[in-house]
């Protein structure tokens, strides 16, 4: 019987794409690297007929003391379970291709492998995955169908007994020509119906209902983005790696016109009280003094109706899960409507938005803004910071205010906004741009920050750090000074991908600045850290391109497909059921105009009249089609007999001609590419000897010549038959050979 | 029995495929229960999708199945007789009329006559790519000797991933005949009958043959003019021909005994082990060129005069394979009932389950051996495949 050669590639392919998938959505790359050098080098061993495979009870060994590691820490709680259970399938999934003997060995390979991407589908949706996902779907049905075919052939081998010499030749030719066809065919026929059958589900199944009635099994909550959890501490804060993971798009009109350059500064939180915790950890809070909670539904809308309308910035958002209850918003928010049910809470004394619950999917939502900060009504008052003595003197230092000892002062004297202090902030943020330097490792100083004021340190010894540290010793510092200041954190991006037309926020746009409250402007907006005043960088490189459309591709597929919900769900019923409304509605429309023309026509004329010319209507295209059909008749013998005859059927009778005509169209195609390049067949030559005749043409073309010539000798003489299908490719192969023909030569 | 051509066959029997879940179909179901109920509980639109694939896959894998085993004919070819325990070949040609669509994994299993053989019949076709036809051969060791028909058939299959069984039934009408088990003879028991014969006074030689002159005789019209005796007619005037001898080869007739005096389990094996005994001496006597010739009781008298060739062996193999067990004509009235196959020169060799003693029939005018499992002569003349259980091997009734 035919060995089955495909199954065990496709069986070590599905094994690397299950690791490579569960290593992507668990962001292990040290696991992949692991297992999949252990895959690897098993498929290396089986290859080289060196694999032995492993004892099954050292392999059950480990398998037990595995399973009772990963249900301890279970039990314990010590990780995302789905996590541990993943890791636990990578394990078994290596022993078993190690102890690899019998078919029941492959075959729990295939379901750990399918396991694996289950437990990975869980836990994130980004479209590098389903790409992943989808490709593993496709090779896990070939290889079940290889399975189950590989299972019945050996037991069919070990019941039967049958000596290889009995075994009928042609058909196991046939099986090694044919056999990898038809399990495409199938693959793609389990393939196209199980998409669909996928997608009708995906859209059609009710959502929201029974949802966490089991828990929570994500493998790990969204890792809380620095500066962007409720409170900001700095104690831990020795090193920041920079990560380009994308965090939100953001689609922006201008008054209706699509904004694509320039940059976006996305507010986010707040912070204008510093203190020192009871762990001794310094850390920046908001003080809010008034807030507003709404629950805003998919058609609802929350508005601000404090600022004026000076401008009309309209922001599409789709923010990915932060570990923050933070959203993002230019400054001036108007109104915020969101695309699914959400809390949220305004806040009017800094105009900024959070939700007012944890969230783990992405959220999209509309919002619009003037771009410029509210002037406050009444008076803010500083949230009274814990000012160290390093800070204050920093911020009385001349050189960095501008300020002399007694306007100094004065201005701490003063307690309400001055028309100063506008320049006063100018001139500390230049202080610090000029005076600092901007780093993201402090690891080599962290020895410094040990019990001590970490913005106290940075502006007395050490002079560098990253933006929370200089925007919050702005703050501070003019806090200080009695100014009425807080600090910001949000994004600031410049990153427009043309292609889905928004501009791209990653983790590495994060950043923190300071706002000032001033008589004139209200709050306005310093930003001292130095080094990120250089101009944006437009990069137009294909790895940039690729990633832009990449990016493209994510979003289209988190807004369609991830962040579809019962809403979206409920919009597409309604289409569906106006669609068939419509349909019916337009159907029964068109019925009664049809019925009032036809009562009109029977108030007009005689019912007989209209009967005759209708039947002599219905005759006439019966007569004409009839005719069409008999001279297409006519049109087809001809063109297949004067084939026969250039064939050199003639001697034979009628319907032999016709049956092999309409078999050899190819080789009368062949003498016409022939004849094109003005060769040949003289009529004393067959076509044997002609096809010997033409060896000084290319080897390509006399290849193809010569197998054709062989194909119509076994239809012409052997009784052999040519399928549509096979002379639609015979014919294919004719039109190549044209190509491989010399050009004509012009005498 | 005549065989149907394959468009009588496909036509007899139009059933729906049967559909059975199988176990791995209950546990596939299950899993998208569990998926499901995962796609829920988490609402991670992905679970939702993977769920849908899942039922997707249980939906076209009913639907392959049935398409696997749709228009998809078998045909059947064996061998028109076998014989006990020895191994003989069936050939299922399974042809796929599909356009598109291969078969794959189908099992065809017989349905009727399965119980010849040590095993039930059946076949593994693994491909059948469109309009093609797949050819399986199958092999089968045959139990029971008589006559077997095969008529309905079941093609079945699990393609693609297991979870349904379907089964079409459909049959095609054939038939076996199995004969009795063949044993090694020992050859110094065949020496008894050509030795005896060839020695002793029972040799003559008959007319008919090409070998030595025996005598002349008138010409007759439509006589080979070759065999005229020239020199003779020359002198008498009259035209005579030769005659030529043919030395008579051994005779021996088979008196087989199926009488069956008590219904247990020994007694029949002990008259399978007769018949198979009397069946192999039979044929090696024929392959050693003498002439053998049989008596028996099936219903009625079964009679055949000592002959040779491969169709008289054909005959009384078919015979012998077609043997009952008889509870009225023990081994007198057998040998009885032979007396006027016993001509002169023919040796009788009476085979019966009884343990008798040689020379008992003194009322047969002819020599005669007795062969009984039970004595040592036939326990050690005649070596069967030990694989052979004669308790098994009882016809089929």
């Amino acid at each position: 019987m035919y060995d089955i050669r495909q199954f065990k590639p496709v069986i070590y392919l599905l094994v690397f794409l299950g690791i490579s998938g569960f290593a992507i959505a668990a962001e292990e790359p040290a696991l992949w690297v692991f297992s999949a050098s252990v895959v690897v080098v098993n498929a290396w061993l089986v290859w080289r007929d060196k694999f032995i495979p492993m004892p099954r009870w050292f392999a059950n060994s480990i398998t037990l003391l595995a399973f009772l590691y990963v249900a301890m820490n279970v039990m314990r709680v010590t990780g995302a379970p789905i996590l541990l259970i993943g890791q636990f399938l990578v394990l078994l999934q290596i022993i078993k291709l190690f102890e690899q003997r019998a078919n029941r060995d492959y075959a729990q390979l295939i379901v750990l492998s399918w396991l694996l991407m289950v437990a990975a589908a869980i836990s994130t949706a980004s479209l590098g995955f389903v790409i992943i996902f989808f490709t593993h779907m496709v090779l896990l049905l070939y290889g079940c169908l290889l399975y189950h075919l590989k299972v019945e052939t050996d037991r069919a081998r070990a019941a039967q007994t049958l000596p290889d010499e009995k075994i009928n030749a042609a058909t196991l030719r046939q099986d090694q020509r044919y056999l990898p066809r038809s399990m495409r065919r199938l693959t793609g026929l389990v393939s196209v119906v199980s998409l669909v059958c996928a997608i009708v589900v995906f859209l059609f199944a009710p959502r929201g209902m029974g949802s966490g009635m089991f828990g929570r099994l994500q493998l790990r909550q969204p890792e809380v983005l620095q500066g962007f959890a409720d409170e900001v501490q700095f104690n831990q804060v020795a090193k920041i790696t920079v990560n380009n993971t994308p965090v939100a798009t953001v689609r922006v009109e201008h008054r209706g016109k699509l904004v694509d350059m320039g940059s976006l500064r996305l507010r986010g939180a707040t912070f204008n009280h510093y203190s020192q915790g009871k762990n001794h950890e310094w850390h920046w809070m908001r003080h809010a003094s008034k807030s507003a909670e709404a629950t805003i539904g998919l058609d609802s809308e929350f508005t601000n109706k404090t600022p004026p309308v000076v401008d009309d910035w309209h922001q599409k958002f789709r923010l990915e899960p932060i570990g923050s209850k933070g959203l993002f918003a230019l400054a001036g928010i108007r109104s915020i409507s969101p695309r699914r049910e959400v809390k949220i809470a305004f806040n009017y004394s800094d105009e900024t938005l959070q939700r007012t619950e944890d969230w783990q999917y992405p959220i999209e939502y509309d919002v619009v803004s003037n771009n410029v900060l509210t002037k406050p009504e009444g008076l803010v008052s500083n949230a009274g910071s814990e000012i160290s003595p390093e800070i204050i003197a920093f911020a009385r230092d001349p050189g960095v205010t501008g300020l002399t000892n007694d306007q100094t002062l004065a201005r701490v004297r003063a307690g309400y906004i001055t028309d100063d202090d506008e320049r006063i902030a100018n001139s500390i943020e230049r202080y610090f741009k000029t005076h600092f330097a901007y780093s993201l490792d402090l690891s080599d100083v962290s020895a410094q920050f040990e019990g001590k004021d970490p913005l106290a340190v940075f502006v007395s010894r050490i002079k560098r750090g990253h933006c929370e540290y200089f925007a919050g010793a702005m703050t501070l510092a003019c806090q200080s000074l009695g100014l009425r200041a807080r600090m910001v954190t949000g994004f600031n991006t410049d990153e427009y991908n043309s292609y889905s037309e928004v501009f791209q926020v990653r983790q590495s746009h994060a950043h923190a600045w300071v706002e000032v409250l001033t008589t004139r402007n209200g709050w306005v907006v310093f930003d001292p850290t130095s080094g990120r005043e250089a101009p944006p960088t437009e990069s137009t490189s294909t790895w940039q391109n690729a990633k832009h459309v990449f990016e493209w591709l994510e979003m289209k597929w988190g807004t369609s497909v991830v962040a579809y919900d019962g809403g979206n769900r409920e919009n597409l019923i309604q289409k569906l059921d106006m669609s068939l409304v419509n349909g019916a509605n337009r159907g029964s429309a068109k019925l009664n105009k049809l019925n009032r023309y036809w009562d009109r026509l029977m108030d007009r004329t005689e019912f007989w009249t209209i009967s005759t010319k209708l039947i002599a209507g219905v005759i006439a295209a019966m007569l004409l089609i009839m005719f069409g059909i008999i001279g297409w008749f006519i049109f087809e013998r001809y063109r297949i007999r004067r084939r026969a005859g250039k064939i050199g059927l003639n001697a034979l009778p009628i319907t032999e001609q016709i049956r092999l005509a309409k078999q050899l169209g190819f080789y009368e195609e062949m003498m016409e590419v022939l004849g094109r390049r003005r060769i040949y067949r003289p009529r004393h030559l067959t076509p044997r000897e002609f096809m010997q005749t033409l060896t000084y043409l290319p080897t390509d073309a006399y290849d193809t010549i010569e197998r054709l010539t062989r194909i119509f000798y076994r239809v012409r003489y052997g009784g052999a038959s040519i399928l549509p299908a096979q002379q639609r490719r015979l014919m294919d192969v004719v039109s190549r050979l044209s190509e491989t023909l010399p050009p004509l030569r012009e005498a | 029995m005549p065989k149907e051509t394959p468009s009588e066959v496909s036509s007899l029997l139009r059933i729906r495929p049967s559909n059975e879940f199988s176990l791995n179909g209950w546990m596939f179901v299950a899993l998208i229960l569990f998926m499901i109920m995962a796609a829920v509980n988490s609402q991670a639109n992905l679970l939702f999708g993977v769920a849908g694939l899942m039922i997707g896959v249980m939906l076209v894998s009913i639907s392959i199945s049935r398409m696997v085993l749709l228009k998809l004919r078998v045909v059947r070819s064996m061998p028109d007789h076998a014989v006990v325990g020895q191994r003989l070949t069936v050939t299922y040609e399974i042809i796929n009329d599909k356009r598109f669509w291969p078969s794959l994994s189908v099992t065809v299993s017989e349905v009727d006559g399965a119980d010849a053989f040590t095993r039930k019949p059946v076949a593994y076709m693994m491909h059948a790519a469109p309009k093609t036809t797949a050819i399986v051969p199958t092999e089968l060791i045959p139990k029971r000797r008589g006559l077997y028909i095969f008529n309905r058939y079941e093609a079945s299959t699990g393609f693609p991933f297991g979870f349904v069984k379907r089964t079409l039934r459909r049959s095609q009408s054939d038939s076996i005949l199995v004969h009795p088990a063949i044993a090694q003879v020992d050859p110094k028991l065949l020496l008894r009958f050509t030795a005896a014969e060839k020695s002793g006074a029972m040799l003559r030689p008959r007319r008919g043959g090409t070998d030595e002159f025996y005598g002349v005789k008138e010409y007759r019209r439509g006589e080979n003019p070759r065999w005229i005796h020239w020199k003779r007619s020359a002198r008498t005037g009259v035209l005579v021909t030769k005659e030529m001898t043919v030395v008579a080869p051994p005779r021996i007739v088979l008196f087989v005994d199926t009488h069956q005096k008590e219904m247990t389990r020994e007694e029949s094996a002990r008259i399978e082990r007769t018949i198979a005994m009397a069946g192999s001496l039979a044929s090696h006597a024929l392959e050693a060129g003498l002439m053998v010739g049989l008596l028996a009781w099936s219903d009625e008298w079964i009679s055949l005069a000592p002959s040779r060739g491969k169709r008289h062996g054909r005959d009384l193999m078919a015979a012998l394979a077609k043997l009952p067990m008889n509870r009225t004509h023990d081994s007198h009235r057998l040998l009885e009932h032979g007396g006027e196959l016993l001509t002169s020169g023919t040796t009788a060799v009476l085979f019966t389950p009884q343990e008798v003693q040689e020379g008992r029939p003194e009322q047969t005018r002819a020599s005669m051996v007795i062969l009984s499992p039970g004595t040592p002569l036939g326990r050690d003349a005649f070596k069967f495949d030990p694989a052979i259980d004669f308790s098994e091997a009882m016809i089929h009734v």
